[in-house]
Order: structure tokens, then sequence, then C-alpha cells
């Protein structure tokens, strides 16, 4: 018993600091409601023609198969912006991709916000292997989505 | 030396011990939630208010709290052609606010989760800006606990090291863990 003590904290020391981390980190994020997503650190441009006939739920997701970004965890808050456009949000443990879609040039524009290694830490210490599912099942079901630190998948 | 860091490791792992089988039951209720059953009961009422109590969201939310036993953290006000809507929300029920100016009654809505997801919720109930104690109190237990985690790991660290016998094996199994944690983690950071 107490070599499987020894080798199993040896073995997860790794998680630990990262949890530790994560943890006094978490305690120093702003309020709901008073997170602000990080500045546009690039942009992306690719032409992409939606096939006909597809509500914006499906339209989406297309283009964020298209998008294919790497480390994403899903995409969220499908939504119409101030020009109609359709626009989505994308999770991924480097920070926020905000997506839209303009129809008429048929091009598809994805601004990247690159957070910072704390921000970074706290997303990797969320991923697992079913976020998607997580997300799609009962996320969305628990609450509405506010911010997304926990890789969506938590009600906030 | 040994001896003061044995202590610190067994104090320490005694002191969190619920606090971290409270993080990791939440944690698989995370992953595998879609597995779970949904344990959110809804119920709906409407409370009578005295009006002029209602001079704004916080106002109305403080008389709640006050005279019908609503606590926690209010959240996400919105105010908005006269009829106001917010949320009085702690680790496992959230009450949703309806209110229209001028009435004598407030809409709520009371969503009540299990134990597993109210799990869920103290995992994720941090910082400093609770104006609910309890919240508070948690978040700043989170604290302490994530020093702790690092303690807990820097003083296991040592009581290996200092065990001579057990440093071929220990080191594999660290280095192993090193390697594959850093590894995830510059990959994803490159990424």
């Amino acid at each position: 018993m107490k070599k499987l003590h020894m080798w199993s904290g040896l073995l997860t020391f790794t998680a630990f600091v990262v949890w530790g981390i994560t943890g006094i980190y978490a305690i120093f994020l702003p309020a709901p409601g008073e997170w602000k997503p990080p500045e546009v650190s690039s942009r992306r441009e690719f032409s992409f023609a939606a096939p006909g006939n597809l509500d914006d739920k499906e339209l989406a997701k297309r283009i964020f198969g298209a998008a294919e970004l790497k480390m994403a965890g899903g995409h969220y808050n499908v939504h119409r912006d101030d020009d109609q456009n359709l626009a989505f949000n994308v999770f991924t443990s480097n920070g926020p991709r905000n997506v839209t879609y303009f129809e008429d040039k048929k091009r598809v524009l994805v601004e990247f916000r690159d957070g910072g290694l704390g921000g970074f830490v706290s997303s990797m210490h969320t991923a697992h292997s079913r976020r998607d599912d997580a997300r799609d099942d009962h996320h969305v079901a628990g609450g509405e989505v506010k911010r997304c630190f926990y890789g969506c998948a938590i009600p906030i | 030396m040994f001896l003061w860091m044995r202590n610190t490791h067994l104090i320490l792992g005694l002191a969190f011990f619920f606090f971290a089988i409270i993080f990791a039951v939440s944690s698989l209720v995370i992953i595998y939630r879609p597995w779970l059953p949904d344990s959110r009961v809804d119920t709906e009422q409407t409370i009578k208010i005295d009006a002029a109590a209602a001079t704004s969201p916080r106002a109305l939310a403080l008389e709640l709290m006050r005279n019908h036993d609503f606590e926690g953290d209010l959240r996400q006000v919105s105010e908005e052609d006269g009829v106001m809507k917010f949320r009085i929300v702690r680790p496992g029920t959230h009450a949703i606010f309806e209110y229209t100016e001028g009435s004598d009654a407030v809409q709520v809505k009371t969503q009540r989760w299990g134990w597993t997801e109210t799990f869920v919720q103290l995992h994720v109930n941090h910082g400093f800006h609770h104006e609910f104690l309890p919240a508070s109190v948690w978040a700043e237990l989170s604290l302490l606990g994530s020093i702790a985690l690092l303690l807990f790991g820097a003083s296991g660290l040592y009581l290996w090291f200092v065990l001579h016998e057990e440093r071929l094996i220990g080191s594999v199994l660290l280095v192993l863990g090193l390697v594959y944690g850093l590894t995830s983690l510059i990959w994803s950071r490159m990424a």
C-alpha cells in the first residue's frame, strides 16, 4: 500500500501541479458578466460555399468542420450578428475563436483570441475526451452560456 | 526535516481529504454527465411583494433575500421595458425572477439540482466577488486547497526522494508523468 501510494503520487505529480495552479488562477478570475475575452491576436479567412437548405445550427456545424481549428472543444452561441451574418464561438484551450460567415462573399472569417498561460493551463485542466457530448447534451440545457473557462462543460 | 515534511504531508492530506473527494467526484460528473440522469427539478411560484420595495433589481433582490428566504449571489441582472430579470444563485439552487414594474407579484422559477451537480457547482464556485458568505468562504477554501495541493505534491516528492531504495522506480514514474503531462501541455500550446 505504501508503494502504491508513492508510485501513484509520483506518476500523477504533474496533474497535481496543474490542478494547484488552476485553483489559484481561478480564484482571481473576474466575476460572471465581467469577463472579457482576450484581444484578437490574428485572423484567418477562407472560402466556403454553403449547401442550400441548411438551418443556422447545421450551417455552423459545417463551417466549424471546414475551419479545422486546432484543439477545438466544440462550437457554441450560434447566432446572427448585427449585419445578419451567421456567427459563433469556438472553444479551444489556447483561447476563444470567433467565427463569422459572410454569406454574400462566401467567405469565413476566424478571429483568434489567444489567451495567456494561466488561461491555457486552466483550460487544459478541463480537457476530457467527452467534452463535446457533455456540452451538446447537458450544458446548453443546464444554463445559459455566458463564458467558457471550463470547456463549456459546466452550467455557469 | 523528514518528520516536519511527513507531518505536513499527512496533515494536508487529512485536512483536504473531503475537499479533494468533492473535486474528484465532480470531475467525473463533468466527464460522464451524458450518462447520468438529469437531476434538476424546477418549481414555479408567485410571491407577493410591496411594489415600493422594487425600485431596482438589486433592491428587489435584497427584499426577497431578507423577507422571503432566498439566499445566494445576485446574477444576470437585466432591466428592459419595465421588466426586471435576475437570478439569486448558490451551488445547487438557482432562483430565476421576473418582475414587471408596478406589480405586487414576482414570478419565480427555482431550479434545484441533486448532490452530484451541486458538487460540480461547488467545483466552479471561485473568486473573491461573492456576496453570499458561504460561497465566499468556499472560494477561499478552494484557494487554500489549491495551495495545499502544491505543498502536498512538493512534500510528497521530498519524502520519496529521501528513500534511497525507491529512487530508480520513482524517477521512472515521475519522468513518465512529467513527459506525458509536459508534452501534452507544450504540444497543445503550440497547436
